[in-house]
């Protein structure tokens, strides 16, 4: 049977897929310029850490507050591994994956037995539990004064010690978990999550249980934050606790809520937006006569979270997506109907 | 032969009996209807069949299977599935995929196969739209097969939620008032979908107030009234009983 209609919004994410492939390759010759190469290389990571909130939260619509701690047990799992116990750097990345993995298992599974949005206040919670850890055990983390000197991240004896090189792998890695998630939202997983977004009794109903699919979804997206965590602590090569307290988590929500938590590339549109944003607002803020940019910052997103809110509820790509997609189609299904009149 | 066998049913919420030892058997390929008064206990004995509550007492079985105190996923796998009497639709979700969610049971793609695409989780999905298609053909659902559900009309989407129950080969189908906030037109033809689906072999069991179209499809009622059973049997035994007049319009009074 025909399943081009079907298959329309996959391969239009495929193309864009592609494109984005081709865009990241060339983009270095296009801009030699360090400080844009390490402004991309942020925003890959918030944008695999987004795209896995995507499936987490626009697809099966579960709200986590702690995803900084996921992030954070990544890059601590790699920094201990190979900063400390000298261990290669891949092995921190699967530590963390590890680790993510179980800590995801034990908060969902009893935050999933209740119903609706318990798992926002048991994240939330995780995440100050996190945070109170990496501060107070500083013979394994150095606590408040940060963890010093992790090693470059290395594979197959290839090291990364430049700016280029980090962005070219954590891009390939955006990319990979883009067409991965892309695979997984237009299969028969992606449609159960979905169904648990639509109606959990329905769901139900229908033999999917909810529990596990819940939980999938939560592992999904702690393995995609811890995956990004990694490659930052290998980046930054210093750490320490305060970059993975709950405001990074709630940074982290407002980037899919501004991208547009129902669309694959919601996570990447919001991580981009709100790096930008935050670049402008250290040159523009200064000029207002403020001299206080942190909190500033804070407002402004708070500001600019209630304005999308209430004008594009489904975020910039939401609306955009559904504009695409289901209007034209709508016209299609009007347009026949008065032909048959 | 019998599909589903309820035995001294009972479900008391804190002191309210809802549902008192209730007891009935549903035969396979047949339609069967739980009628009666607002607040007979209908639903309640839905929502025991379906596992969202368990029972106070009595057990229910299926083909001799015991399957009282499940959750409702594992009813669905053991093979009953629903429909809700406020439309249960994924309302984001297009046409079709909701009809594909239904799914769920009979294929098997895990998040590994799926989100590399391997050629098994291509094949399933393949399978799964064909089917799902074939199910708006006979509906006359695939001109709007890629509009968001939550779009189409009320008695559009009251077929979509019954595909997606029935398109899993489920042993049985509860129905929950599947003919309300339809128009006349609109029930009959649903009336004749279930006679329709009737002679494939599908069993239901439905609560309905709609007493033209109980009549119509049901051959067997069974009737509710303040969590009893008052009366049991095919359309015109129903309507001579006097039990049942009287539960539903009042007993004379005689002085």
């Amino acid at each position: 049977m025909d399943t081009k209609k079907f298959t329309r919004s996959y391969k239009l994410n495929l193309y864009g897929i592609a494109l984005l492939l081709f865009a990241v390759i060339i983009f270095p010759f296009l801009v030699p310029s360090n400080y844009f190469i390490s402004m991309f290389i942020l925003i890959g990571l918030y944008g695999i850490v987004c795209t896995g909130l995507v499936v987490l939260m626009g697809h099966t619509g579960q709200i986590s507050l702690g995803h900084a701690a996921f992030y954070g047990i990544g890059a601590y799992s790699s920094a201990i591994v190979s900063g400390k116990y000298d261990l290669p750097p891949l092995m921190g990345v699967i530590t963390g994956i590890l680790i993510a993995c179980i800590v995801a298992l034990l908060i969902g599974i009893p935050s999933f037995k209740l119903k609706e949005h318990y798992l926002a206040l048991a994240t939330l919670g995780f995440g100050v539990i996190v945070f109170t850890f990496l501060k107070e055990w500083t013979s394994l983390t150095g606590g408040l004064n940060g963890f010093f000197g992790i090693p470059p991240f290395e594979v197959a004896g290839f090291t990364f010690t430049n700016d280029l090189s980090y962005y070219f792998i954590v891009w390939a890695i955006l990319v990979i978990g883009l067409w991965f998630v892309n695979n997984l939202i237009h299969s028969r997983t992606g449609r159960a999550l979905k169904s648990i977004h639509g109606s959990e009794s329905a769901a139900e109903s229908i033999g999917i249980n909810l529990m596990t699919f819940k939980l999938k979804a939560l592992i999904i997206s702690a393995v995609f934050a811890s995956v990004a965590g990694s490659f930052y602590a290998h980046y930054i090569s210093f750490i320490n606790p305060q970059l993975f307290e709950v405001m990074t988590s709630i940074v982290f929500l407002i980037m899919v809520v501004i991208g547009g938590s129902s669309s694959l590339w919601g996570g990447l549109a919001g991580a981009i937006i709100y790096v930008w944003l935050v670049e402008l607002l250290k040159d523009w803020v200064p000029l207002l006569g403020f001299s206080t940019g942190g909190e500033f910052e804070i407002v402004f997103f708070g500001v600019l979270l209630v304005v999308l809110l209430i004008f594009k509820p489904k975020g910039l790509m939401g609306s955009w997506m559904e504009k695409k997609l289901f209007l034209s189609q709508k016209k299609n299904v009007q347009n026949k109907k008065g032909a048959a009149l | 032969m019998n599909l589903l066998e309820i035995k001294n049913l009972s479900k008391d919420f804190g002191g309210v009996q809802a549902v008192q030892d209730v007891t009935f058997t549903i035969q396979e390929g047949s339609i069967s209807a739980l009628i009666g008064p607002n607040g007979a206990g209908k639903t309640t004995v839905f929502n025991m069949i379906t596992g969202v509550f368990p029972p106070s007492n009595g057990t229910i079985m299926l083909h001799s299977k015991k399957i009282s105190n499940k959750k409702p996923h594992q009813i669905a796998k053991e093979g009953i599935t629903r429909t809700f009497q406020n439309l249960q639709l994924f309302a984001d979700m297009t046409v079709i995929e909701n009809i594909m969610a239904g799914m769920h049971l009979l294929t098997k793609t895990g998040v590994w196969n799926a989100g590399f695409r391997l050629p098994s989780a291509k094949r399933e999905e393949q399978y799964i739209y064909d089917k799902s298609m074939q199910w708006l053909m006979r509906l006359n659902l695939d001109q709007e097969a890629y509009l968001p559900a939550g779009t189409l009309s009320y008695g559009k989407q009251r077929l979509v939620e019954i595909a997606r129950a029935v398109i899993s080969h489920p042993k049985l189908i509860l129905l929950d008032e599947p003919m309300a906030g339809l128009n006349h037109n609109e029930s009959e033809k649903l009336a004749d979908l279930l006679l329709e689906m009737k002679k494939e072999g599908q069993t239901f069991l439905l609560v309905e107030h709609d007493m033209d179209i109980v009549m119509r499809v049901a051959d067997h009622i069974v009737v509710l009234d303040h969590g009893v059973k008052i009366a049991e049997g095919t359309p015109d035994e129903i309507q001579q009983n006097d039990t049942v007049i009287a539960a539903y319009l009042g007993s004379e009074v005689t002085i």
